[in-house]
């Protein structure tokens, strides 16, 4: 080789060697950024806790397991996934077809590929997590089925498999692409698509399918729509992948595929003899008036997103093994457009919108406080009671007069069972000075067969001149609280006892002066209250009516019982019990800013029952913001200025304190808490608050541990059980596991959605799934859990549904308290999601969301007081939308003031998975209570600087003000922790000790490596480049 | 003597034209809506205009070797990693949000300028490491 190539090929090799070192010092400066993130993909650890072996550990550990080993873990999370769809599958139609008899169950023909690809989680979000090998291995309808000896056509489930590739839908995420052979939910601004097979490619995959229905006629058509986090049904035709001209027109409604399917069974029922039952696989509720109406369709059966255990339970309730006892979460529709609420639903721009601030879109929830039941029964009792326009055509779905029965096909709380059940009020106690309601509930099963019945307790309110006058509204009728029977044998009867929260029949009423010399209150107006019971709202609505001297003649769809209302008389209005919340905080207007007519005053007409037609709502969109509203808007409304006196507020003091030395002190006052504090820096502080990310981070000068997050409403799923599980069997850890335990790869996302647990309108079954995830945590030391997720469903359009409860509020306040209560006794810290008015995935970062303060309290709030309130929960998350013009991490009346003061919440509360630093507004965030951003970096000063300019040491040091609320959102986050599972294997001599892990070992070898190949390079090279010049 | 273009002329222009497209793209996407926040990283601008004025520099004078601009080579490369990783790191959150919790068209849009950046700065820079062996002029004896 000549010397001049000699020379190009050591220039070559500097320049691999100077670019690989540049290369693996860059990438050292990437893991470091987002270490946790990488150790939890990994499965690495970046610190260690160490204690010193001669010291008293007898306190190490403050949670026990109900279970001596993994696979009773497992098996129990099994069986409360089984029972959870046994209690909570709804019947909505049966002509006596369900149950099946034993020898039926021989003859299934599963029609529908839903029927062997169904959705059993959401696309994106409580999405199930299968496990194999385990010894609770997840299940599909047909597996269920099969384990419960049924036996499956072939002939059809062959012809299926063919089109398999038919149902593929293909979705682009993080690290690479989904692949979906269930039907998904549309993404943003898409269009939803049918999957289902025509017959003609039924035929084209077998010509015998048709013949095989003859000898296994029990036809079962599974119908599915999929539920998934950041994705929306849009309402209409609109949401229809019109180039397909399958009739269909709505998304959530059914297709001429799915409609000539159902018809082929009935046809071949027809022939042959046999049964069609439909099988509904949805969160959202679906428009399915015509399957209803549909004689040749015999039994309706809708079994929510059922996750990995649910389908054994489907298949016991159609083999009738248990008799159902679900009751709908939502009101079915049918058409789900025409709501109120709907008119104001989608992508609604500022005319003067601005991506780069997040101002994108406004949401006017014109409709009030009349969203699903609240509308259709409130509306249907003003039409019988002759007042309100009500009969007007507004909002018809026949154009004509507004008919409660051309409106609705099944309403909120409505279900059906394989027996009957009779239920009486034998009596209502109303103490007002406890804030208590005792209803007793005697029910009696009147049929033939065992089962449970839910007892709904229901209440309608007065709707008075004050209320016409103050803008307050009223639901003609609401869930108060609700219980559950035991089994009940035919002829049995229990008397259920509920204990209901007056505070959730009070009214808001913005206008009322109150204790701090402001207005706004919560109220009782004086007259009369109803009390009663039944399958649904329509049917208590009914005793209502009836009680009011209602009959079918004045139009009620049938006749009521009024001797199953108590009705207690309030001779005077009281604004005073309720002006003070269950801590002794005195109520006022906190979110008066969420109504856009105190922006832009007249804009805004309100929906009132006191005139349906008159204020039905128009559809508000391109709407200006105002320079005002804009100064709001740009996210940035608290400045950092030198104020107080900043030396009072301590950091980096050597009080000798560490984390573990207050484990399970739940007294704040306790003076320890703040010595304890005094301890952090304020860099730490500044960090901690920063960079959050999927975990809180240690925190060195107290010993605090990282503390791992997880979704979600379905089960703690985010990783594996052995992950961070303690595999030192030798240790003293009663929940260590061995490193090849059987069910280390398990995943806990399982259970069925959140609007099956709902359905099931069992507090105590709600509660036996907190106590599995509670045991799960501890095998698996995961322990923050956003396992309680209370939006409501504003409409069924949104996707995100099959993560929240209920459209009601009471509903899904207390299944969240019940399943918070009893995961904290194991240590979890539950953390309830999303505060607040996360009520659509369209911009959700950003959309601004208004509505009325009655609305805001009543509903949205609501359906997340009581775990937070009376559950003492020790998590929260904050919200990707803006509360008004405010981003939902800001708002000072929502998180200061109702969450922290109304409320007496203490704990962690974390934002959204938010990463642009402009939308953290982290300074605003942390004056209102926001411990941790779930932004990552370095964990250095210069890395969270660089991300928020104003976050320094120097700039930050001048603010006694923002000092404080960075030592209460330390103080709240590891008050947290130290009243958690988290705090298990950690004594006060406990300390953290930094880990290199293989990856840092290998980055700094590369690193070496690749500067001696530059040394060696250049050496190379000059010496050549000598000789060639001597 | 007769002067040719040398192999390492073509991988040279395709490391420029590739860092040139990196370099734009990432302009493009810091004034995307869902970037511009960010801002524009000194150290991504610096590194990347250094390998781009490195390399043309190189490719200008085409000095035979040995000869100082021989440090040229070695520089390019370098300077695109960083600037490629240095990059990757700004965006990775985003792209993390936009692929799963925010996942709109308008962000996905948003997004690809910043992975068609990346792609060509860390292409660029593997075709500057090849550049290196090579000279970008030939010299042919008579």
């Amino acid at each position: 080789m000549s010397k001049g190539k000699k020379i190009s090929l050591y220039r070559g090799l500097t320049a691999s060697g100077a670019a690989l070192l540049a290369l693996s010092v860059s990438a050292t400066t990437v893991v470091n950024d987002h270490r946790t993130d990488i150790d939890k993909f990994l499965g690495t650890s970046s610190t260690k806790i160490v204690t010193d072996e001669d010291v008293d550990t007898s306190d190490m550990y403050t949670y026990s397991s109900d279970y001596s080993n993994t696979t009773e873990l497992v098996s129990a999370i099994a069986d409360v996934g089984e029972r959870m769809s046994e209690e909570g599958s709804v019947l909505l139609k049966n002509n006596g077809a369900l149950p099946l008899s034993a020898d039926e169950t021989k003859k299934v023909s599963l029609l529908g590929f839903s029927s062997y690809y169904p959705v059993q989680g959401g696309d994106m979000g409580s999405s199930l997590t299968v496990n194999v090998g385990t010894d609770a291995d997840t299940v599909d309808f047909v597996g269920a089925l099969t384990a419960k000896g049924f036996v499956i056509n072939t002939e059809l489930q062959n012809a299926y498999e063919k089109l398999k590739e038919t149902f593929k839908t293909e979705v682009e995420t993080w690290g690479g692409t989904s692949t979906y052979y269930n039907i998904t939910a549309p993404s943003i601004g898409a269009q939803f698509t049918s999957k289902e097979p025509s017959i003609e490619a039924l035929n084209g995959a077998s010509s015998g399918w048709k013949d095989s229905l003859a000898s296994n006629n029990v036809m079962i058509v599974t119908i599915a729509r999929s539920g998934s986090e950041n994705k929306n049904y849009t309402p209409g035709q609109d949401g229809v992948d019109s180039t397909q001209n399958l009739n269909q027109t709505d998304p959530l409604g059914l297709s001429d595929d799915e409609r000539n399917l159902i018809q082929a069974a009935i046809d071949a029922k027809n022939v042959n003899g046999g049964k069609v039952i439909v099988i509904l696989n949805n969160s959202s509720a679906m428009e399915v008036q015509e399957l209803q109406d549909n004689e040749g369709v015999d039994a309706i059966l809708q079994v929510g997103l059922p996750g990995g255990y649910g389908f054994y339970g489907v298949a016991d309730i159609l083999s009738g093994e248990v008799n159902p006892s679900g009751h709908l979460t939502d009101t079915y529709a049918v058409v789900a457009a025409n709501s109120p609420a709907a008119q104001n639903y989608g992508d609604l721009r500022w005319t003067n919108a601005d991506d780069t601030l997040y101002i994108n879109d406004a949401l006017v929830e014109a409709e009030g406080i009349y969203t699903g039941y609240k509308y259709y029964e409130t509306r249907y009792a003003d039409v019988v009671l002759g007042q309100g326009n009500a009969s007007d055509s507004v909002g018809s779905s026949t154009g004509s007069a507004w008919n409660y029965a051309d409106e609705v096909t099944y309403t909120f709380g409505y279900g059906l069972s394989y027996t009957t059940f009779e239920q009486v009020i034998d009596s209502i106690d109303v103490d007002t000075a406890a804030r208590k309601v005792t209803a007793r509930v005697t029910v009696t099963n009147t049929g033939d067969t065992a089962g449970k019945d839910a007892v709904q307790l229901y209440v309608s309110l007065p709707y008075t001149q004050y209320d016409i006058e103050h803008g307050i509204e009223k639901s003609a009728i609401q869930l108060l609280d609700f219980g559950k029977t035991e089994i009940l044998e035919p002829g049995a009867s229990e008397t259920v006892t509920i204990e209901a929260d007056m505070d959730y029949m009070t009214s808001w009423d913005s206008t009322a002066s109150n204790a701090t010399g402001t207005t706004g209150s919560y109220i009782l107006d004086e007259g009369d209250y109803y009390f009663t019971v039944g399958n649904g709202a329509h049917e208590a609505l009914n005793n209502v009516l009836a009680a009011q001297g209602k009959t079918v003649a004045d139009g009620m769809t049938e006749e009521g019982n009024a001797e199953n209302v108590k009705i207690w008389t309030l001779s005077e209005f009281d604004g005073s019990t309720f002006a003070t919340t269950k801590n002794g905080t005195a109520v006022e207007n906190q979110l008066s800013d969420m109504d856009l007519n105190n922006w832009l005053p007249g804009t805004v007409t309100y929906l009132t029952r006191n005139d349906w037609a008159g204020t039905w709502p128009k559809t508000y969109e391109g709407l200006t913001a105002t320079d005002e509203m804009l100064e709001i808007l740009d996210n940035d409304t608290y400045e950092i200025t030198a104020n107080g006196d900043p030396s009072s507020v301590v950091f980096g003091a050597d009080n000798g304190l560490k984390l573990a030395d207050l484990k399970g002190v739940t007294d704040v006052d306790d003076e320890r808490w703040d010595l304890l504090v005094d301890q952090i820096t304020l860099s730490e502080a500044l960090i901690r608050t920063g960079f959050g990310g999927t975990s809180t981070k240690t925190i060195d000068s107290i010993s605090s541990p990282e503390v791992i997050q997880n979704d979600g409403a379905n089960g703690i799923y985010s990783y594996p059980l052995s992950q961070y599980a303690n595999t030192d069997t030798s240790s003293s850890d009663p929940c260590a596991i061995d490193a090849n335990d059987k069910n280390a790869s398990y995943k806990a996302g399982v259970m069925a959605n959140a609007t099956v647990i709902a359905q099931t309108f069992s507090k105590k079954l709600a509660s036996e799934y907190g106590a599995v995830m509670g045991n799960y945590s501890l095998w698996s030391n995961l322990t923050i859990w956003w396992g309680v997720s209370n939006n409501i469903h504003r409409l069924p359009y949104n996707a995100r549904n099959h993560e929240y409860y209920s459209e009601d509020p009471v509903l899904s306040s207390f299944i969240g308290l019940a399943e918070a209560v009893a995961a904290q006794k194991y240590g979890v810290i539950v953390a309830t999601k999303h505060l607040a008015f996360n009520d659509t995935e369209v911009n959700r970062s950003g959309v601004a969301v208004f509505m009325t303060e009655q609305k805001a309290r009543e509903q949205e709030l609501r359906a997340t007081q009581a775990p937070i309130e009376s559950g003492k929960v020790l998590g929260v998350m904050t919200a990707f939308n803006r509360v008004g013009l405010t981003p939902a991490n800001a708002h000072s009346g929502l998180l200061n003031n109702i969450l922290h003061n109304e409320w007496g919440f203490y704990g962690l509360m974390s934002e959204d998975f938010i990463m642009d630093p402009t939308y953290v507004v982290l300074k605003e965030a942390v004056l209102n209570g926001v411990t941790m951003s779930c932004n990552t970096g370095d964990n250095t000063m210069d890395a969270v600087s660089a991300v928020y300019s104003y976050w320094t040491e120097e700039n930050v040091s001048k603010d006694a003000t923002m000092l404080q609320a960075l030592k209460n959102a330390m103080k709240m986050q590891n008050y947290a922790l130290a009243n958690s599972n988290a705090m298990d294997g950690l004594v006060s001599n406990s300390r953290l000790e930094s880990v290199r892990t293989w990856y840092d070992n290998l980055l700094t070898a590369l690193s070496i490596v690749f500067g001696l190949m530059v040394v060696c390079g250049i050496g190379m090279y000059v010496n050549t480049a000598r000789k060639k010049e001597d | 003597m007769n002067k040719k273009l040398g192999k390492g002329m073509v991988t040279s222009c395709i490391t420029l034209i590739l860092a040139i497209i990196g370099f734009v793209a990432y302009i493009i996407n810091a004034n995307t809506a869902y970037f511009s926040n960010l801002g524009k990283n000194t150290t991504v601008i610096a590194s990347l205009a250094i390998a781009i004025a490195a390399l043309i520099i190189w490719m200008t004078l085409g000095k035979v070797s040995p000869s100082w601009t021989d440090i040229l080579p070695v520089i390019v490369p370098a300077c695109l990693f960083v600037g490629g990783i240095t990059l990757l790191n700004t965006r990775i959150n985003g792209m993390a949000a936009i692929m799963t919790f925010t996942n709109n068209a308008q962000n996905m849009s948003d997004m690809s300028s910043a992975v068609v950046a990346i792609v060509a700065i860390i292409a660029a820079a593997i075709f500057g490491i090849i550049s290196a062996f090579f000279d970008v002029k030939k010299v042919a004896e008579n």
